[in-house]
């Protein structure tokens, strides 16, 4: 087969793959997605309901690990080591996230399920990455989003 | 609300996910750097070609395009062919000066494992992010729930109205930026990160779920 049909068809079995589940685990609704950072402290109903994804993800988390020492144990994959961003983005991120109820996957999954009003989510997550490779200029940060 | 995946099988869903797609794909799974390469593309075009050209072994493509990457990072540069000839090294390596991110190292396949592969074609990313909403409008569409708004508890917390717009626009603005500038989101440090301990990694997804803890609690507590 063609390598870039090919490629295509792969990215494609992963997007689509990652958007189902997205979709399915209540990822992309945001009451879902409050009452996981609810902790099963703020409103609604608490106990195992609402922290059906907080166990989700971090189920998900130790998956990975297992998978990851299993079957790529020496790979070469590259490493994330903490820089002067981390701390700082992570907190604007995760603030970004409670308020619209959308990581960057979950806004696309969101406009797929027809929510409208993630275009503006989305609109604000190409702004801040754009306003971000700006000030990166200006200011001479160093490089290193996450390449995908 | 019932009609979610159990816990258990949204572990399994996105644990399997994330090992899947680097054993597939051969790069770490994310998103936040995908659709940060969409605010840039003319170039990320730029740097396609260069990638295409070096696996061509095409030295004056090579060079073109490394000279327009070059100028469109650091602004004029003289069209001294020297110059350009003198940072060919650098970019030579298959992946080698990403304008997405890192600096990654010219990884050839040897017995210590697989290595990782270059950073894929604009198009084929852009291939991920449409399945990736064809993935939720599969979901929504077999739900009956495709239009939906994005629910009671969000306009009871948060904000109606077109008010709500300009809320989603702003926090859309803090995760845009902020995974930029931490490097990653809830896919590449959350779950491929995490999964292999990277520091960068447990440090952002602890900063990040602290932020959204508190967030969270404060629109709460707000309402009352």
């Amino acid at each position: 087969m063609n390598g870039a049909l090919r490629r295509h068809l792969l990215m494609g079995a992963a997007g689509l793959a990652l958007g189902v589940t997205v979709s399915a685990a209540g990822l992309s609704d945001w009451g879902e997605v409050h009452r996981m950072f609810s902790l099963g402290l703020g409103g609604g109903a608490p106990g195992r309901e609402s922290l059906r994804l907080l166990l989700g993800f971090g189920g998900a988390v130790l998956l990975a690990m297992a998978g990851f020492r299993l079957l790529a144990r020496h790979d070469q994959i590259p490493v994330k080591p903490i820089r002067a961003g981390t701390i700082s983005g992570a907190l604007l991120f995760g603030a970004g996230w409670a308020l619209t109820g959308a990581c960057p996957a979950a806004a696309l999954v969101q406009l797929g399920e027809g929510k409208a009003a993630a275009l503006a989510t989305l609109a604000g997550i190409l702004a801040g990455a754009w306003l971000h490779e700006k000030a990166r200029r200006r200011f001479h940060w160093s490089r290193h989003s996450c390449v995908d | 609300m019932t009609g979610f995946l159990p816990w258990w099988a949204t572990a399994l869903a996105l644990g399997t996910l994330t090992v899947g797609y680097w054993l597939s794909v051969r790069r770490p799974l994310g998103v936040s750097g995908v659709l940060a390469r969409f605010t840039r593309v003319g170039e990320e075009l730029d740097f396609d070609r260069g990638v295409a050209a070096v696996n061509d072994g095409d030295q004056a493509a090579l060079e073109e395009e490394l000279l327009a990457l070059t100028r469109e990072a650091f602004g004029h540069v003289g069209d001294d062919r020297a110059e350009a000839a003198q940072a060919v090294p650098v970019a030579a390596a298959p992946g080698g000066l990403a304008p997405t991110g890192v600096m990654e190292p010219a990884t050839p396949a040897t017995a210590a494992g697989r290595s990782c592969a270059p950073v894929p074609p604009l198009g084929a990313h852009l291939t991920f992010l449409a399945t990736l909403v064809a993935g939720g409008a599969l979901v929504a569409l077999a739900r009956g729930s495709w239009g939906a708004g994005l629910g009671p508890d969000f306009t009871a917390l948060v904000a109606a109205g077109p008010a709500s717009l300009g809320v989603l626009a702003g926090g859309g603005l803090l995760v845009g930026f902020g995974t930029s500038l931490c490097g990653g989101c809830s896919a590449g440090h959350g779950l491929t990160g995490t999964g292999r301990l990277m520091p960068g990694s447990l440090l952002s997804t602890g900063a990040f779920f602290a932020a959204a803890v508190a967030t969270t609690l404060l629109l709460a507590w707000r309402v009352g």
